[in-house]
């Protein structure tokens, strides 16, 4: 089973309470965005606590990747400033695509703009699933919308679905042409439905409408994935080692950690 | 009534530069720059309506590893047209403001940064 990590630091020098988490939890693949250090420091304090991390190399700014497996085996395919596409090839495994972004905010894009970087990355995935002749695709990152939201679950975008049941048949038929499904199982992570956050990053803004926590932070995995998908094993973290990531009113303390929680989760295939 | 032709004469001809044609000029350019160790292409697609334009550069000797350097989007009318880079987006009204923003950002030390680095991987 690989364990992997996602975490937005929000520009904050986490790369100690990161190390508690690489080696408490034995994350064999670590994704961060909004990560100020340099590859280097990073490295240099995982390894100190945590030794056989790689930085495999990358153009891609604002993601940065840190593996327990030799740089080869996780190759960059195409990448921008804000996205990148991997493929994971692991000895005696079925390779992999890892599609990794952190998409533009909605400080800086209107809902109409995030649903065409949506789409954009969407297309992007699908090129490159073709390229490799495979679609045993996984996606992880900030995207900067909810599960809900257009760009998520509409057909050019991700066409991204609540269940393992709608998403195992695998397309549908829209207007005469098919779209293949995601499954996204951070729908489960909204509200109450489970002890902790609401979500993985919280806002409180003046406005009428305001949801306070959202899960802008996701992955989702093709069909073809979901059996080695364990779904009990996809967190929402709120603390490292003890240390709590969230303050007294139970939304991330921005003096302690990031504004996003980490999430961890773990696939086999 | 047989040999009634409505349309106008020089439908083939332009008045002025598309865009798409400076972008696959300096695209050219660039593998002899670099040894042909990086190419550049441009891939045209469509979206509501519009022209998309997408600047990669391709390094052929990593599996045709590709890193989009920028976009370009404009409708029928060329101009005035968006253009989206890392430091975001950005309207310009004429050729020549496309112009001198091409000139920029492909003599940029980001985009020679990058560049330089896609080479080095290529020799290491």
């Amino acid at each position: 089973m690989i364990t992997f990590l996602f975490w937005n630091m929000n520009r904050k020098g986490l790369e100690g309470p990161l190390g508690i988490l690489a080696k408490a939890h034995r994350i064999d693949v670590i994704i961060l965005a909004e990560c100020p250090s340099s590859p280097t420091i990073v490295l240099k304090v995982l390894n100190s606590v945590s030794p056989g991390f790689h930085f495999p190399w990358s153009l891609c700014e604002r993601i940065k990747v840190f593996t327990r497996f030799k740089s080869r085996f996780l190759r960059a395919d195409r990448e921008d400033e804000r996205v990148s596409i991997r493929q994971l090839r692991l000895p005696g495994r079925q390779e992999i695509l890892i599609a990794m972004a952190h998409l533009p905010s909605k400080l800086h894009f209107d809902d109409d703009s995030q649903i065409f970087g949506c789409i954009d990355f969407a297309d992007a995935i699908r090129e490159q699933e073709n390229k490799a002749g495979h679609t045993r695709t996984l996606v992880v990152g900030d995207l900067n919308v909810n599960p809900f939201e257009t760009g998520i679950v509409g057909t050019h975008g991700f066409h991204a679905v609540m269940t393992k049941a709608l998403a195992t048949r695998r397309s549908r038929i829209v207007q005469g042409k098919k779209f293949d499904f995601f499954y996204n199982p951070m729908w489960g992570y909204f509200g109450d439905r489970f002890e902790g956050p609401g979500g993985t990053c919280y806002y409180d803004r003046a406005e009428h409408a305001n949801f306070f926590w959202n899960v802008f932070d996701q992955i989702l995995l093709r069909p073809d994935l979901l059996d080695g998908f364990p779904q009990r094993e996809l967190k929402i973290l709120t603390d490292i080692d003890g240390m709590p990531l969230l303050n007294k009113m139970g939304t991330p303390d921005p003096k302690v950690g990031s504004d996003h929680l980490p999430i961890m989760f773990q696939l086999n295939f | 009534m047989d040999n009634q032709d409505f349309w106008p004469e020089g439908l083939d001809q332009l008045d002025e530069n598309p865009p798409v044609a400076l972008l696959r000029k300096q695209a050219a350019l660039l593998g002899e720059k670099t040894g042909h160790a990086v190419e550049a292409s441009i891939e045209t697609g469509t979206r509501s309506g519009e022209f998309v334009h997408y600047f990669n550069l391709i390094v052929p000797a990593l599996e045709d590893y590709r890193y989009e350097l920028f976009r370009v989007r404009h409708g029928v009318d060329f101009y005035p047209l968006k253009v989206f880079d890392n430091a975001g987006s950005q309207d310009l009204a004429t050729e020549e403001e496309f112009v001198n923003w091409l000139k920029a950002l492909l003599s940029s030390d980001r985009t020679k940064k990058i560049i330089s680095s896609l080479v080095a991987q290529v020799r290491a």
